[in-house]
């Protein structure tokens, strides 16, 4: 865990800030865990995200995410939190949606991996996550139904799976 | 895990607020306000450079200006940059869109910034409005500047940074800039819909260095079809042989203290006179207190505000005329007639009989703190003298705002008005 953390810092570091690199978003979540169902949940997801660079094929960036939301039962729970890195895998900007934005937009799919805290249970996962209808700007993601997995770093189980039905990212720096 | 959360939540608040920012103060700054300190050297405090300018040919008539940008299109030969905040086609202005198609598709290179605001154009234009998306189909670079929609709403106050800039480069060589959009009603209109507004045209390499040298990091910063400097040349001997003056120029962006430093120079170096047409003065206390203290030092300053026959804009300026009377210069509004129809879209600043501010810039709140804008102050008394003309008819058809009309007009429900115009106006 400490070497994740030490690698991404040096990331961070080494990188240099260039235009619109930080950004936040928000999105709408769903998420089920397996061994317990009463503990689906749903609710807000918020996020802080790094992309210090713009490569047009594996493109890393950086990132921490809170969700906020009800269980079964309504009660309000914050079920993950998470630290991670996501790499968009290709850039396309001539594809057939680029008419759903106002200016050029980039077909961007992406896949995550990240470390994930369950405050609830007091386990830590591990989560893979797989954004296949991506589209961004320099300066915004549109990301829609993102499924993600998650394991128990301590027996390899799979514990919980869940979809991201949509996040908005702004980068104001 | 409470702490946590407050922590994340704290953060979350701290980099949207971070948008919220003012920099009128530096209307104020003692730099700004040192009579020891030269006016050069108060805007090289604040990077702003100096540069060389022909005498501009000033365009009052969009019709004029429309006839003019569509000869300089169909003169193009290798690249045009265009940026023009409010710009869409019409019937009256097919023929210019036309020629902008016509131009990319020839294989020269067209890049037109618009802003996000367009679509929500609440003017006559609204009546009259074709987007210009069908502009790509011909190879126009075409980028809408911050775009609004359901989910960008999620920029939250990052939506107010608008680019309000109007300028025009042609092939490194032709220039102009001024308060002109490319819209029905600035340069479309033939009644009384059509704006009153001007266009300044000139030669200038070294400004169209700077401009061009500003465009290409921008442009890249927010567009995937990225340009290089490189290949954007410059004609060096456009100006060769002609008479030029001392201007300069400020590409100002949201957050930036440099138009503040700008027009709050201009005020300190005023020594008898300033005439000014702000547009929308929705002024700030620091931008108040900037014109009262010329005006304590015996400066004479006119200030004309256009009859907007909008009622929401003029209700929202009439609130605030108690505050703005509170600079003690004589502050006159047009007359209500069939040529004040007409609105007066002019942005113009005259200092001494001979610094002539022209640009994008209004004199307020909004301008100096949350766009992008062009100003450019020409040192020149022959160019003085022209414009004061201009002026000084506009101002015969003026009366002079009283306590009394102030007093009436700043009431509780004109107050949402005022506040839509601080902040969009």
């Amino acid at each position: 865990m400490r070497k994740l953390l030490f690698s991404l810092m040096l990331l961070l570091l080494c990188s240099s800030l260039s235009a619109r690199s930080l950004g936040y978003g928000v999105g709408f979540y769903g998420q089920n865990v397996e061994a317990e169902p009463e503990r689906a949940s749903s609710g807000a997801e918020f996020s802080l995200v790094y992309k210090p660079f713009l490569l047009a094929f594996l493109n890393p960036s950086l990132h921490v995410k809170n969700s906020v939301g009800t269980e079964m039962d309504g009660e309000w729970v914050a079920p993950y939190w998470e630290v991670g890195m996501s790499v968009d895998l290709i850039r396309i900007i001539d594809h057939p949606f680029n008419f759903l934005a106002h200016n050029v937009i980039a077909y961007t799919p992406s896949v995550s991996v990240a470390y994930q805290y369950d405050p609830r249970r007091n386990l830590s996962l591990a989560s893979v996550g797989f954004s296949p209808f991506k589209l961004s700007q320099k300066d915004f993601w549109y990301e829609y139904f993102s499924p993600f997995l998650t394991y128990d770093l301590k027996s390899g189980e799979l514990d919980s799976w869940g979809v991201n039905l949509v996040r908005y990212t702004f980068f104001f720096k | 895990m409470r702490r946590l959360l407050l922590v994340f939540l704290v953060l979350l608040t701290l980099i949207v607020a971070s948008g919220c920012t003012t920099t009128t103060h530096h209307m104020l700054n003692p730099i700004v306000l040192d009579p020891q300190v030269s006016l050069d050297e108060k805007l090289s405090a604040y990077s702003i450079p100096k540069v060389q300018v022909t005498f501009p040919k000033v365009y009052h008539d969009g019709l004029k200006w429309r006839d003019r940008v569509i000869e300089l299109i169909e003169g193009a030969e290798d690249y045009l940059i265009i940026s023009a905040f409010l710009a869409s086609s019409s019937e009256d202005l097919q023929p210019l869109y036309d020629a902008l198609a016509r131009k990319a598709e020839s294989g020269v290179r067209v890049y037109f910034v618009v802003d996000g605001i367009g679509p929500f154009d609440m003017t006559e234009t609204r009546f009259h409005l074709i987007p210009l998306k069908f502009l790509r189909e011909s190879g126009v670079h075409l980028l809408e500047f911050n775009p609004i929609s359901s989910a960008r709403l999620v920029s939250l106050f990052s939506l107010l940074d608008r680019d309000h800039r109007k300028y025009l480069i042609v092939d490194g060589k032709h220039l102009a800039m001024g308060g002109m959009n490319l819209n029905y009603i600035s340069i479309g209109a033939r009644d009384d819909n059509l704006q009153r507004d001007s266009m300044y045209e000139f030669y200038s390499p070294e400004l169209v260095t700077l401009l061009l040298d500003a465009f290409v990091p921008w442009w890249n910063e927010q567009s995937w079809e990225e340009i290089r400097r490189e290949d954007f040349q410059v004609d060096e001997t456009v100006a060769i042989g002609m008479k030029t003056y001392d201007a300069w120029y400020v590409d100002q962006h949201p957050g930036s203290d440099k138009v503040s430093a700008l027009f709050g120079s201009m005020l300190a170096e005023a020594k008898h006179e300033v005439k000014v047409l702000p547009f929308l003065p929705f002024m700030d206390s620091n931008m108040i207190e900037a014109f009262r203290t010329a005006s304590d030092r015996g400066v004479q300053v006119q200030m004309i505000i256009p009859f907007d026959k909008r009622v929401t804009n003029r209700k929202g300026i009439e609130y605030m005329v108690k505050d703005l009377r509170k600079m003690q210069i004589d502050l006159r509004i047009e007359k209500e007639s069939a040529e004040s129809q007409r609105l007066l879209h002019e942005k113009l600043m005259i200092v001494d009989d001979r610094y002539v501010v022209i640009g994008s810039t209004n004199i307020n709140y909004r301008s100096f703190n949350l766009a992008y804008e062009t100003s450019l102050v020409i040192d020149s008394e022959e160019l003085a003298r022209e414009v004061e003309k201009h002026f000084d008819e506009l101002y015969k058809k003026t009366v002079s705002i009283t306590e009394a009309m102030a007093e009436a007009w700043q009431t509780f429900a004109n107050w949402p008005r005022f506040a839509v115009g601080f902040f969009g106006g």
